[in-house]
């Protein structure tokens, strides 16, 4: 029940944020959907500089080749960060309340985002030649 | 009671948006908009590695359970805990994912 000038003040602040929340999320959903934001590469990694320099002087072509592959480890984060929130929310909205995180949770976020963080580091460093 | 049925209306639109996304990048993952080629591949031979193999296994099983652990947790004031053994178990395996990545791809 809304009493008071506070109380209309406080109602109108809701609704214009929920308002504002919906619409950043539609217009994330929408750009996804229509291929605006590019989901493409989501999984991928770029292609293994000898492969393609190799693709290059095969196919006779001055521009190398696109050869991009999936990347496991970009898989596995994608995989642990929605089945993690997706249960969250479920819970969250059961419960009607936040719900707390065990420390062995963010422990497995941790070492999938770590897992992830490390790979991209052992790409870069075998994609980059021996200094002389 | 406007700002409790903005509440609700939050509730129903996070879920749905949430269900969207994840059928948005199935949906794209499926028809090949996302690139899943290779995943199982080494980057310099390209054949098969046994130790993305198992990773993708681990993973899948672990988190496919995690979700069925959690869903039927559904009511309670908290997220399912993981046993220690569970996590060393995935550590091992992304661990050995890793060491075969720096090794060879």
């Amino acid at each position: 029940m809304i009493t008071g000038f506070w109380g209309y003040i406080s109602a109108a602040v809701a609704i214009g944020i929920t308002l504002v929340i919906l619409g950043m999320a539609i217009a994330v959903l929408i750009a996804l959907f229509n291929g605006t934001i590019n989901l493409k590469y989501l999984l991928a990694e770029p292609a293994d500089p000898a492969a393609q320099q190799a693709a290059q002087v095969a196919g006779g072509n001055p521009q190398p080749p696109e050869i991009p592959k999936a990347s496991l480890s970009r898989f596995q984060f994608l995989i642990f960060t929605f089945v993690i929130a997706g249960v969250y929310l479920v819970l969250c909205l059961e419960a009607g309340t936040l719900v707390q995180i065990p420390d062995n949770v963010v422990l497995l976020l941790g070492v999938s985002g770590g897992t992830y963080a490390a790979s991209k580091g052992i790409k870069a460093a075998t994609d980059t030649p021996p200094a002389n | 009671m406007i700002i409790a049925g903005v509440g609700t209306v939050i509730q129903y639109a996070i879920s749905i948006w949430f269900c969207c996304i994840l059928i948005t990048l199935f949906w794209k993952m499926a028809s090949g908009e996302i690139i899943l080629a290779g995943i199982l591949q080494s980057r310099r031979s390209g054949r098969l590695k046994l130790h993305r193999l198992q990773m993708l296994v681990v993973t899948l099983v672990f988190a496919i359970g995690y979700l069925i652990v959690g869903l039927s947790h559904a009511g309670g004031s908290t997220l399912p805990n993981i046993p220690k053994l569970m996590l060393l178990a995935l550590l091992g395996s992304q661990g050995a994912y890793l060491t075969g990545k720096y090794k060879g791809g």
